[in-house]
């Protein structure tokens, strides 16, 4: 094994395992999220890709057949394409990460009532319950009464809950509140099938550095790259 | 296999999109890169290939986005006075604006596939 690729596989290799463990818990989690892992996974295939563009490089600029222009014209193309499929990739991957949780934030926290009818009346509860209520108060007591009913924190969690805090002067409290939300239904050992799958992948995923992943292949290319750019 | 009709549906749905774009554009004789620009701007995200009237939806949003910008109009193509030259079949490739277009996990493919060849200098292998 020679240095590169034992500093490639040092850079890649935490990355690789956490890709590795979060790929055994995606079943059930949904398609959104089953996409958006499939987008994260493909990074993977950087330092692949770089190190097939190194070898090009090398084979043009050893090819003596061709001129020197068209050479020299050979090895910036492919470097240049390569770098933006680099960007790309890896600006792709970090949306994927991004997506990869809210796909299993959204797969973890309930689902509102799938009946109008119920769902209004849900809705009124919850107006209600907290409709007098502002600023701070409105926080606590929303805080307060998560898990007692899923079908109610499912609305104080989504966009009606968001229009309940902005009308209470506490729009900037409802994110807080639903981070607390999802802390919550982690917690649980209850739910769905969608919702324990959910649990379980959003555990691993929130114990490995998931956005850490597609710089660690992104690196690992460049310095594929940078052995036939000295 | 649920999953695996979603991903076919997925597949179908990006498929329609691009043969519908394709069409469009080579009718209204626009450059391939004012994918990008609808992709930018968010009307492409909005068609919905399973319409019925897709493929006109498809059409006057080309013309239309011609008409706002027109630098994306393609060259003219000059009047023909002898027989048709016909290009050798070359394998379709795909742009740099394709590139804002597709998923990390669609680049991949493209790049398996070859399509990516013009934009990296020419074939690679493909490990």
């Amino acid at each position: 094994m020679d240095d590169l690729t034992t500093t490639i596989e040092s850079m890649t290799g935490p990355s690789t395992k956490r890709l590795s463990a979060l790929s055994a818990v995606m079943s059930g989690v949904g398609e959104d999220a089953a996409r958006a892992f499939r987008d994260l996974s493909a990074v993977s295939t950087l330092p692949g890709m770089a190190a097939s563009a190194a070898e090009k490089i090398r084979t043009t600029r050893a090819d003596t057949s061709l001129p020197s222009d068209h050479r020299h014209r050979l090895v910036n193309e492919t470097l240049t394409g390569t770098n933006l499929l680099l960007r790309r990739m890896a600006q792709g991957g970090q949306q994927a990460a991004q997506r990869l949780e809210a796909a299993l934030v959204d797969g973890l926290l309930p689902r509102v009532h799938q009946d109008p009818s119920q769902r209004a009346l849900i809705r009124d509860e919850v107006r209600t319950r907290f409709g007098g209520l502002q600023g701070d108060a409105l926080t606590a007591a929303v805080l307060k009464s998560l898990g007692r009913d899923p079908s109610a924190d499912a609305e104080a969690v989504g966009s009606f809950g968001a229009s309940l805090f902005a009308a209470a002067g506490a729009a900037d409290q409802h994110e807080a509140v639903r981070a607390q939300a999802v802390s919550h239904y982690l917690a649980r050992r209850d739910g769905s099938d969608r919702q324990q799958a959910a649990r379980k992948a959003l555990q691993v995923l929130r114990a490995s550095n998931v956005a850490g992943i597609p710089t660690a292949y992104v690196q690992a290319a460049r310095a594929h790259l940078a052995e036939v750019q000295r | 296999m649920l999953d695996r009709h979603k991903a076919l549906t997925a597949e179908n749905r990006t498929l329609k999109l691009d043969l519908g774009l394709e069409r469009a554009i080579a009718k209204h004789g626009a450059k391939r890169s004012i994918r990008g620009l609808l992709v930018d701007n968010g009307s492409l995200g909005k068609l919905d290939p399973s319409k019925d009237d897709f493929e006109q939806t498809v059409e006057d949003l080309i013309s239309e986005t011609l008409q706002s910008a027109p630098e994306f109009r393609g060259p003219s193509v000059p009047t023909r006075s002898s027989a048709p030259f016909r290009p050798p079949v070359a394998r379709e490739q795909l742009s740099r604006s394709d590139l804002a277009f597709l998923s990390p996990e669609e680049i991949v493919k493209a790049r398996e596939a070859g399509l990516l060849d013009e934009l990296l200098g020419g074939p690679q292998g493909r490990r």
